[in-house]
C-alpha cells in the first residue's frame, strides 16, 4: 500500500524555481570532503573516529554512506551538519568551506523524528523557517505542498503524538525540505522503524525525491536500503572510519519492492555484504 | 513532600488528550472518564465518612475534654458562624492576600532566576554553592528576622511566602530546562537556530511540566509561609487566629481555621493542576501528580 500514490504531484519546475537557481549547473559538485579526519580526546588518549575521508557529490545525486555501527558515519554527518568540527582536512558545501557552523542550504533528518510535541504537524514543518529567522508566512504554501508530498495533508493540524512512527518520520522529512535545501542529510532515518514500515518508507522516500530532484546524502547500516535508494554507495570500515569501496548502483528507476527480488539487486547486495564482513 | 498525598489522592483521571481534535486511527485509548471520575470520588468519601464517625465516636466514648479535642458539631458551628456570620472572612482574606501576592512574587523570581542559572554556566559557578546552602536552611527559622526587617504588617507575610515558594520552583525550573531532550536542541542547532530562540521555543516548553510540578509544590509551601508568618507576629489572618484561639483553649475555632486552610490548599493546588493540564496539553501525564 503506497500512500504517496494518492498525493498530488509537486511539479519539478516549481520546486526548482524555489531553489532560485542557487546551485549552478548540475555538473558542479555541491559537496566536497578532502582529507577529513576527526579525532576525539578521551582519558585514554586520542581516538580517531574517521580518517582521511575524501568524497564529492553532484547536484541531484543520491549517495549512501554504508557502514556498521560505530564506524564513524554519524561523525561524518555531524560535521556536514555543522554540529561538529573536523580535526583536519576540509569540507565544502556549495563551494563554501565549513567552519563548524550549520550551512543554511542543508536540511537534516535524524534517526528519531525529533518533532516538537507542543506544535502541530504544520508548525513542526515550519520550525527551520523560524530557526533561520525567515518569515513563516512566506513558507506556509511550501509547507502545504510538502504535506501533500509526504501524504499527510489531512494531518496538518494534528499533534505528533497522534501519528505513528512512520508518519512522524515523514513529517521530519518534510521539515528538512521546507527551506528547499540544496542537500538533504539523512542519518539512518528509518533505523528506529519496524522492518515492514522501514521497507515501505524506503519506497515512499524514492517517490518523494523523484518529484523534487533532491540531492541526498544518506547514512545507513542496511545494505538493501542503500542499494534500493542510491545512485552510489560509499562503503565505510570501522575504527577509524575510512571509505573502502565505492559501488555505483545502475538499477533502473523507479525502483520498487519488486526490484529487490531481481538478480541484479541480489548481486549488488552480495558484493557489499562481502565487503561488510571483511 | 507534604503535598504528595493531597495531589495523588485527589487527582482526577487525566482526560484524553485528543478530545479536541477529530478522531484519528492512531489515537490511543479513550477512557470513559466520567464513570472513572465518579468512582474515584466515591472511595475517598467513604473514608471521610468513616473518619467522621471515628472522630465523634472516640470523643464521646473516651469522654475527651472539649479543650483537647472538640465534637464535630461545635466545629461545624464555628465554620458556619465564621463564614455566614463573617467573623472568619477578614482573616481568610488576609491570609489569602499574603499567600497569593507572595506566591506570584516568589514564583516569578524562581522561574526567571532558575532559567538564568540553567542557561548560564558563569552564573552557576558564582552562585550555585550559596543556593544549595540557602536551600538547606530551614526557611521557617528565618521568619522572626523577616518580621524584624519587614515589619509586622502584610509585607513581612508576603516576603515569607515568597521565600517559601522560591526554592521548590527554582529547583524544578533548573531541572526542567536541563532535562530538555538534547536531540531537540541538536535539531534546532542544525537548522541554524540562535541560542535564545532554542531557549524560548524549545527549552521553556520542555521544562513546562517540571515548572508546573514546582508551582504545585510551591502552592503548599506558600500556605506554610503565610501561617508561620502569622504565628510569629501578626494581628490578623488564619494563622494568627489559630494562635489566639489556643490561648483561649478554643479548640473548635482552631479546627475551623485548620479546615479552612486545608480547603485553601486544595483549591490552590486544584487551580494549578487545571492550569497544568491546559498549558502542558501535549504531556499525557500532565497534572496527574504534582511533586514527582
Amino acid at each position: 500500500m503506497n500512500a504517496l500514490s494518492a498525493a498530488a504531484p509537486v511539479s519539478t519546475d516549481s520546486s526548482r524555481a524555489f531553489a532560485g537557481g542557487r546551485h549552478g549547473t548540475r555538473a558542479d559538485s555541491i559537496l566536497s570532503v578532502d582529507a577529513m579526519s576527526v579525532v576525539y580526546q578521551s582519558s585514554r588518549g586520542p581516538i580517531s573516529a574517521v580518517s582521511n575521508l575524501n568524497m564529492r557529490m553532484k547536484a541531484g545525486e543520491f549517495v549512501s554512506i554504508l557502514g556498521p555501527s560505530g564506524c564513524g558515519k554519524s561523525t561524518l554527518l555531524n560535521v556536514l551538519a555543522g554540529l561538529q568540527q573536523a580535526t583536519s582536512g576540509s569540507v565544502s558545501l556549495f563551494g563554501q568551506r565549513m567552519h563548524g557552523q550549520p550551512h543554511r542550504d542543508t536540511g537534516i533528518v535524524f534517526q528519531r523524528p525529533t518533532l516538537l510535541p507542543w506544535l502541530t504537524v504544520e508548525e513542526n514543518i515550519l520550525v527551520p523557517i523560524d530557526a533561520m529567522r525567515f518569515k513563516k508566512a512566506d513558507y506556509a504554501h511550501r509547507a502545504g505542498e510538502l504535506l501533500k508530498l509526504v501524504a499527510l495533508e489531512k494531518f496538518a493540524k494534528h499533534y505528533p503524538d497522534e501519528l505513528s512512527g512512520g508518519m512522524q518520520q515523514r513529517v521530519s522529512i518534510a521539515r528538512a525540505m521546507v527551506h528547499n535545501p540544496g542537500l538533504l542529510l539523512m542519518d539512518e532515518p528509518f533505523a528506529a522503524l519496524d522492518a515492514m514500515t522501514r521497507e515501505r518508507m524506503s519506497v515512499e522516500l524514492q517517490d518523494i525525491l523523484r518529484k523534487t530532484e533532491q540531492s541526498v546524502l544518506f547514512i545507513t547500516h542496511s545494505i538493501p536500503e542503500a542499494v534500493l535508494l542510491s545512485d552510489r554507495v560509499l562503503m565505510m570500515s570501522p575504527s577509524p572510519g575510512r571509505f573502502i569501496e565505492e559501488v555505483a548502483v545502475e538499477l533502473p528507476r523507479p525502483r520498487t519492492l519488486d526490484t529487490m527480488a531481481t538478480a541484479q539487486f541480489a548481486d549488488l547486495c552480495g558484493r557489499l555484504r562481502k565487503l561488510y564482513n571483511h | 513532600m507534604t503535598d504528595q498525598v493531597s495531589t495523588t489522592v485527589f487527582a482526577p483521571a487525566p482526560p484524553p488528550i485528543a478530545s479536541t481534535v477529530a478522531p484519528v486511527p492512531t489515537v490511543l485509548e479513550k477512557r470513559p472518564f466520567n464513570v472513572d471520575r465518579l468512582t474515584s470520588l466515591l472511595y475517598p468519601m467513604v473514608t471521610f465518612a468513616f473518619l467522621l464517625v471515628l472522630w465523634e465516636g472516640s470523643v464521646t466514648l473516651f469522654k475527651v475534654p472539649s479543650y483537647m479535642f472538640p465534637h464535630i458539631m461545635p466545629v461545624v458551628r464555628e465554620l458556619v458562624d465564621g463564614f455566614v456570620g463573617g467573623s472568619l472572612l477578614p482573616h481568610l482574606a488576609y491570609t489569602l492576600e499574603s499567600t497569593v501576592v507572595g506566591y506570584l512574587i516568589g514564583c516569578s523570581f524562581a522561574v526567571v532566576l532558575g532559567a538564568v542559572l540553567a542557561e548560564s554556566r558563569t552564573f552557576e559557578k558564582f552562585f550555585y554553592p550559596f543556593i544549595v546552602a540557602l536551600q538547606s536552611t530551614p526557611k521557617v527559622a528565618v521568619a522572626p528576622l523577616i518580621m524584624l526587617w519587614c515589619g509586622y504588617g502584610i509585607a513581612s507575610k508576603i516576603a515569607m511566602v515568597s521565600m517559601m515558594c522560591f526554592f521548590p520552583l527554582f529547583v524544578n525550573t533548573v531541572i526542567g530546562i536541563r532535562q530538555t531532550d538534547p536531540a531537540m536542541i541538536n535539531m534546532m542547532r542544525a537548522f541554524s537556530a540562535p541560542g535564545w530562540l532554542i531557549f524560548f521555543r524549545v527549552k521553556l516548553f520542555a521544562a513546562a511540566g517540571s515548572i508546573f510540578a514546582g508551582l504545585q509544590i510551591a502552592m503548599v509551601f506558600a500556605l506554610i509561609g503565610a501561617v508561620v508568618g502569622e504565628f510569629v507576629a501578626s494581628s490578623e489572618g488564619l494563622g494568627w487566629l489559630i494562635q489566639s484561639a489556643m490561648a483561649n483553649f478554643n479548640t473548635s475555632l482552631m479546627f475551623a481555621c485548620i479546615i479552612t486552610l486545608i480547603a485553601l490548599g486544595l483549591v490552590g493546588t486544584a487551580i494549578v493542576r487545571i492550569a497544568h493540564r491546559k498549558v502542558v496539553f501535549w504531556d499525557r501525564s500532565a497534572g496527574s501528580g504534582g511533586g514527582h
